[in-house]
């Protein structure tokens, strides 16, 4: 029974403190004179002294029993073991690394018994593996990259540079990136809320939306009218076709974004952005049908946008619900050659309702023109209904619907056809982070 | 009158002179409500402290809003928790693009540094669940850990503002002569001294070392006092609980946990899990399950209802519910939570 007091302490404990009680005592004189001056002591102290002095040893015994840590005694021999130096195992600083997955199942019907819309055809498809690298560079900067892998090859998605803090509240960032027109269009496809991106920036600047290379500034700025303000100015090449000059870009394109965030309450948030971009849509330094260095004028590209953000999400609750309400709309304004002139508009608005940790209904309805100079009264209209089922908060799977009016007239309440896709998406994350979309 | 005047002027010189030092106090931005207290504690009038994360929400889950970083822009000195608990924090950071308060800089804290960490995996797998490569982050449930914490939190503050390093460790002392006290009662910390103690805490030896000794002829455990003595009717007690937050807490104060409603971290709980864990409890006859407030309540109420169980609803962090509004208090609230459900459940 006297062992069991001893839980987890080491054997021979009982021994050890005794030896040191005992050490103590005695080391309160020297070896010759212990019996005299020990009797001597004795006798000086009185009865609750010596008890007192007991107490206190007894506590040193007490204290020594509680804090002794075991320990193995020191071997004279050595044991022989290899000895590894790691150099070409340093693992440890390769950057971070994590993959996305994009598949998706496709049922597509235009109302001709085809079972096609252009280029579109049902059946199950592998959308994009997405490599997501980051790593600090140094003290100053981090890296991120982004590598798409499509069944037609590779891509570069985003490879950037950030020095934060280059001043106070200031950041720095040069290489490819998604640019911040608006708030979507910095998303990568796989952690957007619907399957794709809205008509808004797939019509006028392609299927990825706008990303070019170039330098980009963003500055928290004193929040004087809200509680959050931010200042995004981006100089980039105008490399994208559709609405600046390509691959014979020349002149950059200059987008400047202001983001006004107000903390409604606790659990409510408005976010009012304006964004405005302004570049040239005219090749330079291309050759011309007479193999003449082409030489025109200038030829604007002017953007104008806005977005407005609604989010409701109970703190205590963020994992089960939130609500979001999100509107945007972009005008662009085009200079052709021969004077004309290509004015385009278009908007989405989305709902996104989280019903409890996994479920999340929602629906975006588009509005947009096509992208060409006859646009005037034509629209194209497209509702989209989607439900998201999240198995984990690394795999996801969401059956979303299409309904697509390509082109209708307002005017003469014109419905020439209608498109119908299905899809079923399934989104997985491997690695320590799914793509961040803040 | 030109001689009131005359007084005065070296009165407002002498304003002037030391106003701005009086009134620059340090900007503290902690993760959670519990860092923030622990700051507010060390710092007393010397820190204006902002938590980004409420009282009762779960900080793995915080949407890093734009309005937080104004707040970290302006900061001396950032708290948080390190590890990988808050995933959300280092694009703040970079938001906020203040250089002071990047990892590794004068003005950041991680509180979790020195504190031995528990349930670190052998192998980093998504399929354990929402794993934490440097083991569980839940460390506020342990005021063992909190106590180091307190020591973090004054290391930081101590850097970013050396000129009062004397006020800080005077306020660290007197912080942990009352959580020592709070933990142990005031007569064992005198008679056995807070370090032995605190050793044979983290140990998980304190109660064992303490039963059958004596000290002054009267058995130690007499002297055993706080919420290590208000916790001894928990020891081996059995526990479900919702997710792993517990597992420091029950280290400390002797619960044994068997099983979660999460089948795994991060795994929302499907009917057939709920009906393992139903009959686990049966089978083992568990009648408390303990879940952080921010936690679906139906899947507990369903289990509970099930086996005859209590709830403890809690809240993880100070102020999370009214009369939590220090650390002190909060452990109170726990500790009198359980005492109350095993109680009820007898």
């Amino acid at each position: 029974m006297t062992h069991s007091v001893w839980q987890g302490l080491p054997p021979l404990r009982c021994s050890w403190a005794a030896v040191v009680a005992v050490t103590m005592i005695l080391c309160t004189s020297s070896p010759g004179q212990a019996q005299e001056e020990g009797t001597a002591t004795v006798e000086k102290l009185s009865p609750q002294e010596m008890q007192e002095r007991l107490e206190e040893l007894e506590l040193q015994v007490l204290k020594l029993e509680a804090g002794a840590s075991q320990q193995a005694p020191e071997a004279d021999e050595v044991t022989l073991r290899s000895f590894q130096g790691k150099q070409r195992s340093l693992q440890a600083l390769n950057p971070e690394i994590s993959v996305v997955g994009d598949l998706f199942g496709r049922y597509v019907d235009s109302g001709d018994g085809l079972g096609v819309i252009g280029s579109e055809r049902s059946g199950a498809f592998l959308r994009v593996l997405g490599l997501h690298l980051q790593s600090n560079l140094d003290p100053f900067a981090f890296a991120r990259m982004a590598v798409e892998l499509h069944p037609d090859g590779a891509e570069v998605g985003e490879a950037y540079v950030t020095w934060t803090s280059v001043l106070p509240g200031l950041s720095l960032t040069f290489g490819k990136f998604r640019q911040q027109l608006g708030v979507v269009n910095r998303w990568h496809k796989p952690g957007l809320d619907q399957f794709d991106f809205p008509l808004m920036l797939t019509v006028p600047f392609g299927p990825g939306g706008l990303n070019q290379s170039g330098i980009a500034t963003h500055l928290v700025l004193p929040p004087v009218w809200s509680h959050g303000l931010e200042l995004f100015v981006q100089v980039t090449n105008g490399s994208n076709e559709g609405v600046f000059a390509g691959s014979f870009f020349s002149v950059p394109s200059t987008l400047v974004r202001l983001t006004n965030y107000w903390d409604l309450t606790p659990n409510t948030y408005l976010e009012l952005g304006l964004t405005g971009m302004f570049g040239f849509n005219n090749p330079r330094s291309a050759l011309g049908e007479d193999g003449d260095l082409r030489s025109e004028p200038w030829r604007q590209t002017i953007i104008g946008g806005a977005d407005l953000t609604l989010n409701w999400e109970p703190l205590n609750r963020s994992k089960y619900h939130y609500f979001t309400w999100r509107t945007e709309f972009l005008y662009i304004r085009k200079q052709l050659v021969e004077e004309d002139l290509l004015q385009w508009m278009g908007g989405y608005t989305s709902l996104e309702l989280r019903l409890n940790r996994s479920w999340i209904i929602g629906v975006r309805e588009d509005l947009v023109q096509p992208f060409n100079v006859t646009n005037g009264d034509r629209w194209i209209v497209q509702t989209v209904p989607y439900v998201s089922w999240w198995q984990s908060p690394w795999v996801r799977f969401r059956l979303e619907y299409d309904f697509t009016i390509p082109e209708m007239q307002f005017s003469a309440a014109k419905i020439a056809d209608v498109e119908h896709r299905v899809f079923l998406q399934l989104t997985f994350a491997a690695g320590p982070h799914k793509h961040e979309r803040y | 009158m030109k001689r009131h005047i005359e007084a005065l002027v070296p009165a407002l010189l002498l304003l002037f002179l030391v106003s701005p030092s009086a009134l620059a106090r340090v900007k503290v931005v902690a993760t959670t409500t519990t860092y923030a207290s622990l700051a507010e504690e060390i710092g007393g009038d010397k820190v204006e402290v902002f938590s980004i994360a409420a009282a009762d929400q779960d900080v793995h889950f915080v949407r890093p809003k734009p309005s937080f970083a104004p707040k970290l822009a302006q900061a001396g000195l950032l708290i948080t928790t390190g590890m990988d608990l808050e995933l959300w924090l280092p694009s703040l950071i970079d938001k906020a693009g203040n250089a002071k308060v990047r990892e590794g800089q004068v003005g950041y804290v991680a509180v979790a540094d020195g504190i031995e960490k528990l349930e670190i995996p052998a192998t980093a797998d998504r399929s354990s669940g929402g794993v934490h490569i440097y083991g569980n982050p839940h460390l506020v449930t342990d005021p063992l850990n909190v106590r180091k914490m307190a020591e973090n939190i004054t290391i930081g503050l101590v850097k970013v503002d050396p000129e009062s390093r004397t006020y800080y460790e005077g306020r660290l002392k007197a912080f942990r002569a009352r959580l020592d006290e709070a933990l142990f009662g005031a007569a064992l910390v005198k008679a056995m001294g807070a370090s032995t103690l605190l050793r044979l805490a983290e140990s998980g030896n304190l109660v064992s070392f303490l039963e059958g000794r004596k000290i002054k002829g009267r058995p130690m455990s007499e002297l055993l006092g706080g919420w290590m003595k208000k916790a001894l009717p928990l020891r081996g007690c059995k526990i479900v609980t919702y997710h792993k937050n517990w597992v420091y807490f029950a280290r400390t104060f002797g619960l044994e946990i068997v099983g979660e409603v999460e089948p795994k971290p991060a795994i929302p709980p499907s009917p057939k899990h709920v009906e393992e864990v139903i009959n686990l409890m049966r089978s083992l006859d568990v009648r408390v399950v303990l879940a952080a407030s921010y936690f679906d309540e139906s899947k507990i109420n369903r289990i509970c209802t099930a086996v005859d169980a209590r709830a403890v609803i809690a809240p993880l962090y100070v102020g999370g519910t009214p009369g939590t509004g220090d650390y002190f208090l909060l452990v109170d609230h726990w500790l009198d939570g359980l005492l109350d459900a095993y109680g009820e459940a007898k």
